[in-house]
């Protein structure tokens, strides 16, 4: 089976935004040197309010890449957290097929046959539910599909296991 | 005296539907929704399971071309002995109901 790789989305966001945040920092540098220039240099009063007006600018431009530089750690944050959570997610999957436990379960009080027959066929069916509503995305319809078929387990559990007593005791009715 | 085999009305029904469009092999799940909500899913292999230590149907896991994960599934089907007491419980039951109309 082919790995999946969550991380691989949010790296190649990180690595483009981080470029796009370089980019805007040498560009703020290279204003604020032609600040610092046309403020050192202004000698008359027309120059200087041109220099303050630039000094200005000059803020807001800054302010706007410290948000920018803000929106970028948020949302790698909370991208880092959907890929972080996604893989543990799809690990848990693969790790353990739906009714593994139930059947270790069963099998401690059941007769092998009736794991065989009883069990087994019942798990499969649920297996085979549950892989195919995977293959078609459908990942809330997964958790309607392992609920019922606890309930049919159960079931399945109760039946056979009254079957069972009733069968002893005609058993004994008939020997005795 | 022979000992007649007995057959419940979902046993019947099972063998009705192995044996409905000629003689093949169908899933659990298969035979679920093919009976209209008349079987349901958690006692159906508990049916089934009865049913095949009386030899009236067989099973064997179901084969897989391609590599996939999973328990396999259990394909049904009726045997010769199964299919003989399905018809003769097919031909009492219209020969009760022939006496009973009549």
């Amino acid at each position: 089976m082919q790995k999946a790789r969550p991380f691989a989305e949010f790296n190649e966001w990180l690595n483009s935004s981080l470029v796009t945040l370089g980019d805007h920092a040498k560009e703020l540098q290279s204003i604020r040197t032609s600040v610092y220039w046309v403020v050192k240099l202004s000698t008359t009063p027309e120059e200087m309010v041109q220099a303050q007006f630039q000094q200005q600018r000059l803020k807001e431009l800054d302010l706007k890449y410290r948000k920018l530089a803000f929106i970028i750690v948020r949302v790698a944050t909370r991208l880092f957290i959907q890929a972080l959570s996604s893989s543990l997610r799809r690990e848990s999957v693969i790790r353990k097929g739906p009714g593994t436990r139930w059947l270790a379960f069963v099998e401690f009080f059941y007769s092998p046959k009736t794991v065989e027959l009883t069990f087994k066929p019942l798990i499969a069916e649920w297996q085979h539910e549950i892989f195919e509503a995977l293959k078609e995305g459908r990942t809330r319809k997964v958790y309607w599909i392992s609920m019922r078929h606890r309930w049919y387990f159960l079931k399945a559990m109760g039946l056979s296991e009254l079957l069972e007593a009733i069968e002893k005791v005609v058993g004994l009715v008939k020997k005795g | 005296m022979f000992d007649l085999p007995s057959l419940s009305k979902k046993e019947q029904l099972i063998l009705g539907l192995l044996l409905g469009d000629g003689v093949r092999e169908r899933f659990g799940l298969e035979m679920v929704e093919a009976s209209g909500g008349k079987l349901k899913r958690g006692t159906i292999y508990v049916t089934l399971q009865r049913m095949e230590e009386k030899g009236f149907i067989e099973s064997r896991q179901e084969e897989r071309t391609a590599p996939e994960i999973g328990i396999p599934r259990r394909l049904y089907k009726a045997t010769g002995h199964g299919q003989r007491v399905f018809n003769a419980y097919q031909l009492a039951s219209q020969a009760m109901a022939a006496n009973f109309a009549g």
